[in-house]
């Protein structure tokens, strides 16, 4: 059980820290998958994956978040389902518009940090359950209660847009207006 | 790292990414999930997927048991069937909400993080007190639980901010203004708590007791328990038993330790034991 600690804890807490955005309600949602886990491990089918397992309880347990905060009207709608197929969230530019800006490591690493936590909710968690936890597409399907063709499109997605939101950063570096 | 090559093929971005970390957790906090969540660990457990655990794992040794062995093996199997049904029980208690608005309550409105909250409406004030860092009582007091651990009384006026109250680990809170009672419950255990005041801070591991702060200074009154008080204007903390107070004031004259304020514990006696 250290070993399974060990392994999945960094990833459970940044996965869930990544789609709720407060660090309280990550920790409470961690505490709260684990205590899942504990309890439903001994029936877990060892025939299956454990990483899907893992997440799709940590995504259920998000889901219960946001429900409950939805019911008691709390915060603003926020959805699995945000960022969808049908581009109501986002709005798609020509992903190879422009060349990254060049900025410093710990620059660009806090403005792509924000551009994720900036993505439509379905577009971060097929962002990072691809690229943190390098889950297969079929996988990340499931897990998004999606088919695997959705999921590869919304990770898709979410590369287009970050993409965007680096290029427009720094095309605003570059203007006379900008720091550069 | 192998990263999946993903479906647009873009090297530039996929460069950037590598920038990206997972966001990291309080050390405090991983600990202490790990030490609760191996404390209820059931031999049972998987240990680790199909995948990053060798096939060989467990299906051998099943082979080489003999009679006595199978013997023992089984009264091992009972023994962790049980602790492990003893840990289910444990591990699905029903869970209380983080927080609860209780009765007692008096206050009209509670300003969570800027936002005015009519305090009638318990669920939603209970809810937005879940990821709360300030939070200011209007029009009376407002009594609430946190989690089985802890009843907190603010009265009318108080503020509080810089409030940690996280799952796990030591709670840490701000009184900026007014008057806050609180008696730790017997699942609080040796979570501790840390409360600053412009005056002092006072550390906290199980007991009952008020603070209250105006513009003159801070005073912390004990009711029960002990806490330890640590004014601005030392270095070292000093105990504050049942019974007593230390009093700071906001000229940093020397601190002021006798008996308890009666009126600032009035709250803290009115909290259900």
């Amino acid at each position: 059980m250290g070993r399974f600690y060990e392994l999945y804890f960094e990833r459970i807490h940044g996965f869930v820290r990544r789609m709720v955005g407060d660090d309280v309600q990550a920790e409470d949602v961690t505490q709260e998958e684990f205590v899942h886990l504990q309890r439903a491990i001994p029936t877990y089918d060892r025939s299956r994956e454990l990483s899907p397992w893992v997440f799709t309880i940590a995504t259920n347990k998000v889901r219960d978040l946001w429900r409950s905060q939805r019911h008691q009207q709390m915060v603003r709608s926020t959805s699995l389902d945000d960022g969808d197929e049908d581009g109501r969230a986002l709005q798609i530019a020509d992903v190879r518009a422009g060349a990254l800006p060049q900025l410093e490591d710990e620059e660009m690493r806090a403005r792509l940090s924000a551009a994720v936590d900036a993505l439509p909710a379905g577009l971060r968690a097929a962002f990072v359950l691809r690229w943190h936890e390098e889950l297969e597409f079929d996988e990340i399907g499931r897990i998004l209660e999606r088919n695997e063709a959705a999921a590869r499109k919304r990770y898709s997605r979410a590369l287009s847009e970050l993409r965007r939101t680096l290029t427009a950063a720094g095309d605003a570096l570059r203007s006379p207006g900008g720091n550069a | 790292m192998t990263r999946p090559r993903d479906p647009q093929q873009d090297p530039e971005l996929e460069r950037a990414l590598e920038l990206v970390t997972r966001p990291t957790a309080r050390p405090e906090f991983r600990a202490a999930l790990r030490e609760r969540f191996l404390a209820g660990a059931v031999e049972s457990g998987p240990g680790a997927s199909s995948r990053e655990r060798p096939a060989h794992d467990a299906a051998p040794r099943r082979a080489e048991r003999g009679p006595r062995r199978g013997r023992l093996v089984l009264l091992a199997g009972a023994l962790a069937t049980a602790a492990a049904v003893v840990l289910t029980v444990f591990l699905n208690r029903t869970r209380p909400a983080v927080w609860t608005v209780l009765d007692g309550t008096s206050a009209t409105s509670v300003v969570v993080d800027g936002r005015a909250l009519d305090a009638a409406d318990r669920a939603v004030l209970a809810a937005a007190l879940v990821s709360a860092r300030e939070v200011e009582v209007r029009g009376g007091a407002l009594r609430v639980r946190v989690r089985d651990e802890a009843l907190l009384e603010l009265s009318d006026g108080t503020r509080l901010s810089q409030m940690q109250l996280a799952a796990v680990g030591p709670y840490h809170l701000r009184t900026d203004h007014g008057s806050l009672a609180v008696a730790t419950m017997p699942a609080f255990g040796q979570r501790g708590m840390r409360i600053l005041t412009e005056d002092f801070a006072v550390s906290v591991t199980g007991t009952r007791f008020a603070v209250d702060v105006d513009e003159h200074g801070s005073c912390v009154c004990c009711l029960s328990g002990t806490l330890a008080c640590t004014p601005a204007t030392a270095q070292a903390p000093k105990p504050v038993p049942a019974g007593q107070r230390c009093f700071t004031a906001r000229d940093r004259s020397p601190s002021d330790w006798g008996p308890a304020h009666a009126e600032h514990l009035r709250p803290v006696e009115q909290l259900p034991e």
